[in-house]
């Protein structure tokens, strides 16, 4: 955590302090990005519960690839070096489901992520406008996983459990980045990236309410949300 | 430019408000279509209990239900006692329910299963969707019973069949038959059983009806009352020996083991066939009482680990069965007179039997010591018999003769037909035979008088005197006259013995001390035990036998060696015991001192 700290500290310097010194200009953007997730326990979790259920059910959701989103500012320091903060969500699912003329059975799995990141680029050439970039992030993940269980057999409502698991991550996503300026008088870029984003520190998952509650996955291990996976996206910035 | 901008902030706009809904949300959900059902599927049950409108109970018990069934599963089975619901029990198998009930009076009992549907839906898997498939409804009816009514043995030559009531209760799972002696048990789901192992003993058999929870309850109570073999001793090669009578299943026993116990363990004696008969009991102290047990061995089922046997007890005193004395009148080789409560026996050594001499022990009665006659004192009349026919001879009235003469007074007579009788300080010495007063001395106070077998010699003491007399002529002479300072110790009884009539036996510190009539002089003395009373002395084949309290003592005559020592374990004493020709008589028992 104190490197953390030191490289958020060096990030804000970065972007308050040195561009003022180099007259450097700053840039807003919004991110919309497209991932595959890992999320091996949950899975894993799902299925097991799916097995055991006494009626024939459904795994309609299994944690699939999502859209997440993130807006960030970024500031140029160098001829082909910028930094930056940013600001992720994530956000993924299960369900487990079945409906007949009796009743209503839905197991859903909702998961989040909040993630504060410091984000670097360095531009590696540059072809008419069309520039290509090397693109790195780093940063931190609150997790917080939802699980409700509600079953309904006529007018009867069974069950109806909801649970609320959190865990943190840290991550790295690198990643290959290319822009092309739509409007100069504005510098509005519009760009693509792909990468793969990395979660090489996870934490187990704890029951909100009482964190000596652990959630177990199939070996009785501490189960981790893990968001590590492939992603794309697309992003706009406009300079400031 | 102004319309970029406007167009630039609608896009930004819209764009923010896309990212804040692209928040993951599952949505779809799986339809099942399995139809609803409508008509109660068939369904085959089995009930374990009675088929009838009515349940006859005899205790709290248990019922439990079997539903098998092949096609649907059963959901649930609710028991009901006077409508209010009872807790169900499920194995996995069966259903149950334990019904207590308080009080001895009729009570409904009701019982309803449900099945599931078999929709396949997710009420049905979960047991929330089923058929009340039927409801059976009975009447408990409370019913009294007596063990012992409830059973019965037939006895074969094969075993003991057993036959019991079949239990017709609610509850029932199977019957557990325990057999009394042997603690063998039996389980059965019949009301019959064939004891193969029967042995024809007294035997009882308990039949406890096992209960679904596994409690049992003892249903029916049946014994033999056969007792058999029934034990007893008897005399074997005059030596006492256990007897057993026979029981018609000797083809069944291997052998008997046979063991004693004196005063807590058990000593094994030995075994031996059933039709042997019976078993000399060696080495068992004489006279002690003993409980002599005979384990029956079966042939079958027979190994080393594995004995199946019954056991039979007989508590008794060891010992040959010889007559009970009361009190012993005299005694010799030829056998023994004595007194058993109102009868007065005569046993003869020759014949080995005993014959009954008198039915009225209310006279004073005496023998001579050669049992040649018999006196009997009734009133002042003396009646004389002889022993060796017992055949009255003649009566006479003393009170004619000694006219201070009273009842009181009690008569001794020799083989020769001496009578000595003492009247205050008087002796008189009367020949009965030739009835003629044969002499008579008076003394300055009363002696204890003893006359010699022969009617050779008298002997007078009392506490510190004691005076030997010869009877000479028609006068007492004399002999010898000692104080206790002399050498005389005690009160005890004085022997005036027939082989030995000069001779004086009496019991002095222990000894049984042999003197000379004429001076009183010390000949021999043979050692007659710690005890301080002498119960008697015999003489037979050059032996001298001393009897004491508890002990015997056997003495050459000759060298005065001491030959044998026999501990009794009963108390001996002269009123109880008779020695005749190597046998003893004590307490009822004979024992051969020839087989020591």
């Amino acid at each position: 955590m104190v490197i953390l700290k030191k490289i958020y500290l060096l990030a804000i310097l970065n972007i308050l302090i040195l561009p003022k010194l180099y007259s450097q200009k700053y840039s807003f953007g919004v991110e919309l990005g497209y991932q595959w997730y890992s999320m091996t326990d949950l899975k894993d979790l799902n299925d097991y519960t799916f097995k055991q259920l006494p009626f024939d059910a459904k795994l309609t959701e299994n944690y699939p690839a999502f859209i997440n989103y993130s807006p960030y500012i970024i500031s140029r320091i160098h001829e082909f070096f910028s930094i930056g903060v940013k600001y992720t969500y994530y956000s993924s699912g299960s369900r487990i489901s079945r409906e007949d003329y009796s009743g209503k059975y839905i197991f859903d799995g909702k998961i989040k992520g909040h993630s504060p990141s410091i984000i670097m680029n360095f531009e590696l050439w540059k072809l008419k406008k069309i520039s290509m970039s090397i693109f790195n992030e780093v940063g931190y993940i609150f997790s917080s996983l939802e699980l409700n269980e509600h079953l309904v057999v006529g007018d009867v409502e069974i069950t109806n459990e909801d649970y609320e698991f959190k865990s943190n991550n840290f991550y790295w996503n690198p990643a290959i980045q290319f822009d092309y300026p739509v409007y100069s008088p504005l510098n509005i870029k519009f760009g693509l990236k792909a990468g793969y984003h990395l979660d090489f520190y996870r934490e187990g998952m704890k029951l909100d309410s009482n964190e000596d509650v652990v959630l177990k996955n199939t070996h009785q291990e501490a189960a981790e949300a893990n968001w590590s996976g492939v992603d794309f996206s697309l992003f706009i910035t406009i300079g400031l | 430019m102004r319309y970029y901008k406007l167009v630039l902030k609608r896009i930004l706009y819209a764009l923010i408000i896309f990212l804040t809904s692209c928040d993951f949300s599952p949505s779809d959900v799986y339809y099942f279509d399995v139809k609803e059902p409508t008509v109660s599927p068939i369904l085959k049950l089995e009930l374990n209990i009675d088929n009838t409108e009515s349940l006859i109970y005899y205790w709290n018990s248990s019922v439990k239900l079997s539903l098998k069934n092949e096609n649907i599963k059963i959901q649930s089975v609710d028991f009901f006692l006077d409508n209010e619901k009872l807790i169900t029990l499920y194995d996995g198998v069966s259903y149950s329910a334990h019904i207590n009930l308080y009080d001895y009076k009729e009570h409904s009992f009701r019982i309803e299963f449900y099945t599931t549907t078999g929709s396949n839906s997710i009420a049905d898997n979960i047991g929330a969707e089923s058929f009340k498939f039927g409801s059976r409804e009975w009447i408990l009816v409370p019913v009294n019973y007596n063990i012992y009514d409830n059973g019965s043995i037939t006895l074969t030559k094969d075993g003991a069949t057993i036959d019991w009531k079949a239990f017709d209760g609610i509850g029932f799972n199977h019957y557990r038959i325990f057999k009394g002696s042997t603690n063998t048990e039996f389980i059965s789901s019949e009301n019959t059983l064939i004891d193969n192992e029967y042995l024809g003993e007294d035997e009882r058999y308990y039949v406890y009806v096992v209960d679904v929870d596994g409690k049992e309850t003892l249903w029916a109570q049946c014994r033999t009352f056969n007792n058999l073999p029934s034990l007893k001793i008897i005399e074997k090669n005059r030596k006492p020996a256990l007897t057993w009578t026979t029981t018609g299943y000797e083809s069944k026993i291997k052998f008997y083991k046979i063991y004693s116990k004196y005063l807590s363990s058990w000593d094994y004696l030995g075994e031996v066939k059933p039709d042997e008969g019976s078993f000399i009991l060696n080495g068992l102290l004489h006279g002690a009482s003993y409980r002599i047990r005979l384990d029956a061995i079966p042939v079958t089922n027979y190994n080393i680990t594995n004995i199946s046997l019954f056991s039979k007890y007989l508590d008794a005193d060891i010992g040959v069965s010889g007559p009970k004395i009361d009190n012993l009148l005299g005694n010799c080789m030829k056998g023994f007179v004595f007194e058993y409560r109102d009868t007065t026996f005569f046993y003869s050594a020759e014949n080995n039997n005993y014959e009954v001499l008198l039915n009225d022990n209310n006279f004073f009665k005496t023998v001579s010591p050669n049992l040649k006659y018999f006196l009997l004192q009734k009133g002042t009349t003396i009646e004389l018999y002889s022993l060796e026919n017992f055949e009255f001879i003649k009566s006479v009235n003393i009170k004619n003769i000694i006219s201070d003469y009273s009842p009181a007074q009690y008569p001794k007579i020799s083989d020769n037909g001496l009578v000595e009788i003492s009247v205050d300080k008087t002796v008189y010495l009367y020949d009965i035979i030739n009835e003629y007063m044969l002499t008579s001395k008076k003394y300055d106070r009363f002696y204890n008088p003893v006359l010699s077998p022969d009617g050779r010699y008298l002997l007078l003491y009392d506490e510190n005197v004691l005076i030997t007399n010869e009877i000479s002529g028609n006068s007492i002479v004399e002999l010898n006259k000692v104080t206790k300072t002399d050498g005389w110790y005690g009160y005890d009884d004085f022997f005036l013995i027939p082989d030995e009539p000069d001779k004086v036996y009496s019991y002095e510190n222990q000894y049984l001390t042999v003197r000379t009539m004429t001076d009183y002089s010390e000949q021999r003395k043979f050692y007659a035990g710690s005890h301080k009373y002498l119960g008697g002395i015999d003489f037979s084949n050059d032996k001298v036998l001393i009897y004491g309290a508890e002990k015997f003592f056997i003495y050459d005559f000759n060298s005065g060696n001491l030959l044998e020592t026999i501990p009794m374990r009963v108390y001996v004493s002269s009123n109880t015991a008779a020695f005749c020709n190597n046998i003893i008589f004590t307490s009822g028992f004979k024992y051969y001192l020839n087989q020591k």
